[in-house]
């Protein structure tokens, strides 16, 4: 009896040791053949004991099936109960549901467990200390992800999630992004955020939970086709812990159609005096919670009648002289706008977006000014990443990421406020360091799933800037895998 | 300067003073928000820009009355003096449209955040 219960012990190691050691592409794979069918040696043994009235089966039977299954067990059970240690060390054996990453699919599985055991310090610290190690493939974006919201910080942990949503191509852990799908469904809900709910249902990982989260945001925030009661109820009645979401649904369902409101006419403040009038648009401007590129323009243009017009500039020097002050007041009329409002632009990341040909003189010099500025500021946040990169200093994997991050997040932020005629020049400035990070990491440090996510996004944006130089390169490094 | 610099501590908003003081004027204003500072008559704590109201501190008053004895500054100051400015809205007067709290954590139900 207790070598029985020794060999089935050790059979029980060895189907953990098979999940553990399974690094397959695909499944089953032969770590994960060999794991099966130890598992039917192993319960067919306890089944057998069982019925030969042996106790040793029952719990060599549950052990079993709880390693058949390791993902559900640790998803219905440990997680919610906050079992970080156990959750971790039982997803590290899936060799089904993450049998593309299940290093990053137990540190998932930790971190979401540390969320419910109330964020334990230890907990973290040993879901990060994890994920610093570069073997681990892109599932542990969601890990880091979820320990930034364990700490609270919410915007780091949407930034890690997006990242991971933005994979690419084969090497995408399927269960990783259907997961960071659903985590921003609901917290953009939460936030009321209904235009990016909604563009989550197209999403090709996007669960029942998600879609239904679309389906309210269609509903609520009036983005895209109104979704009728009987599709709510359908989205509602597939979806997991639906009785939880029922008083979302039904707000929803009592939301009535918001009327077709004609856009508001544009406070324009009437005033006689021109230069009063560009002092209040000014200041309403800069003021306001969230200036629009309308009321930029608007400003730009009531700044424009106040220095094209003779009588003002004429007054303002003869007052300067008066004072006897050297500085010439339009001079430095116009270097105070064009401060304010490129430090607005900056700071709301309002997108002013591509010049129009009846663009006034001072959006004009505006859209300049910043366009230097992003182009400035670009180039600093590339060098810090090629001279890293040229000295060979290596980060850990999460922080490799979120480096080629925030290039790529200045990168696009630059392109949203002035338009694709930063394209070109931009993408010349983070093209370099970003494939000697890609190409670094490829060729050296064996990190493809990260390396090929790089590739992928350099060869887009290579697309769109039509450096037909850039597109040939990656694409053959694209198709390197 | 920045928009601060311009508006929140614009002199002529400090002092309460329009363009058109002279010299004297300024001195005087200076002088009399001194003293009611000193004194701590509640109404001299406070003064009214373009962007809300702001805390008006002796550091302000000093350096706003030397700001309006330097011509060069007094010029770029002036030009961006605006009187009777509309104050700006409350926090609380602005609907958010999106990214507002709709008051339902949708992150709970679906296991995201401890119950």
């Amino acid at each position: 009896m207790t070598a029985q219960l020794v060999l089935m012990i050790a059979g029980l190691a060895l189907v953990w040791a098979c999940g553990a050691a399974n690094r397959e592409d695909t499944r089953p794979g032969f770590f994960g053949l060999a794991q099966w069918l130890l598992l039917v040696v192993l319960a067919s043994a306890a089944t057998s004991s069982l019925l030969h009235g042996d106790p040793i089966g029952a719990p060599v039977l549950a052990a079993t099936v709880i390693l058949a299954f390791p993902w559900f067990v640790a998803r219905r059970w440990l997680i919610p109960r906050g079992h970080w240690r156990a959750s971790w060390w039982l997803v590290r054996s899936s060799m089904w549901t993450w049998h593309d990453d299940n290093r990053g699919g137990a540190l998932v599985a930790a971190a979401w467990a540390a969320i419910h055991a109330g964020a334990p310090p230890r907990a973290l610290r040993f879901v990060e200390a994890r994920c610093e190690r570069s073997d681990c493939g892109a599932a542990h974006l969601l890990a880091t992800g979820l320990v930034a919201a364990a700490r609270g910080d919410l915007e780091g942990a949407r930034r890690w999630m997006t990242s991971l949503c933005e994979f690419e191509g084969p090497a995408t852990p399927r269960m990783a992004r259907r997961l960071a799908v659903q985590w921003i469904a609901a917290e953009a809900t939460t936030r009321g955020a209904w235009s990016r709910v909604a563009a989550l249902a197209d999403d090709r990982d996007a669960d029942a939970a998600t879609i239904l989260l679309a389906t309210v945001a269609r509903r609520l925030g009036g983005t895209g086709p109104r979704p009728s009661d009987a599709e709510l109820e359908r989205a509602w009645s597939r979806a997991p812990s639906r009785q939880r979401l029922r008083a979302l649904v039904d707000r929803a369902l009592h939301h009535s159609e918001p009327v077709d409101a004609a856009d508001p006419p544009h406070a324009t403040p009437l005033e006689a005096d021109p230069h009063r009038c560009a002092l209040l648009a000014h200041a309403a401007l800069v003021a306001s919670p969230s200036p629009t590129a309308r009321g930029l323009a608007d400003a730009c243009a009531a700044w424009d009648r106040v220095l094209g017009d003779a009588g003002f500039v004429d007054t303002a020097r003869r007052r300067a002289a008066v004072l006897g002050a050297r500085v010439d007041p339009p001079e430095a009329l116009s270097a105070g706008i064009q401060a304010d409002l490129v430090t607005l632009v900056r700071a709301t990341g309002l997108e002013l977006g591509e010049g129009a040909r009846g663009d006034g003189e001072t959006l004009v010099r505006v859209r300049r000014a910043l366009h230097q500025r992003l182009l400035d500021e670009l180039e600093i946040v590339a060098d810090a990443l090629a001279s890293r990169v040229r000295a060979r200093r290596i980060l850990a994997m999460h922080e490799e990421w979120r480096e080629y991050l925030a290039v790529r997040g200045a990168f696009a932020r630059a392109v949203a406020m002035t338009g694709p005629e930063l394209q070109r020049l931009g993408y010349a400035i983070v093209n370099p360091p970003v494939c000697a990070l890609a190409v670094w990491l490829w060729n050296d440090r064996r990190n493809r799933v990260h390396a090929h996510q790089m590739f992928r996004w350099l060869l887009r944006e290579a697309e769109l800037a039509e450096d037909t130089e850039a597109i040939a390169l990656h694409r053959r490094n694209v198709e390197c895998g | 300067m920045s928009v601060t610099d311009r508006w929140a501590d614009n002199p002529f908003f400090v002092l309460e003073l329009s363009v058109a003081a002279s010299r004297a004027e300024v001195e005087r204003a200076g002088q009399k928000w001194l003293d009611m500072l000193a004194v701590g008559i509640g109404r001299a704590a406070i003064y009214m820009t373009p962007l809300g109201a702001r805390a008006r501190t002796p550091e302000l008053v000093r350096s706003a009355t030397a700001a309006l004895r330097d011509p060069e500054r007094r010029v770029v100051h002036e030009l961006w003096y605006l009187d009777h400015a509309p104050t700006p809205p409350d926090d609380d007067d602005v609907v958010d449209v999106d990214d507002g709290d709709i008051g339902f954590d949708a992150m709970t139900p679906l296991g995201w955040a401890r119950p």
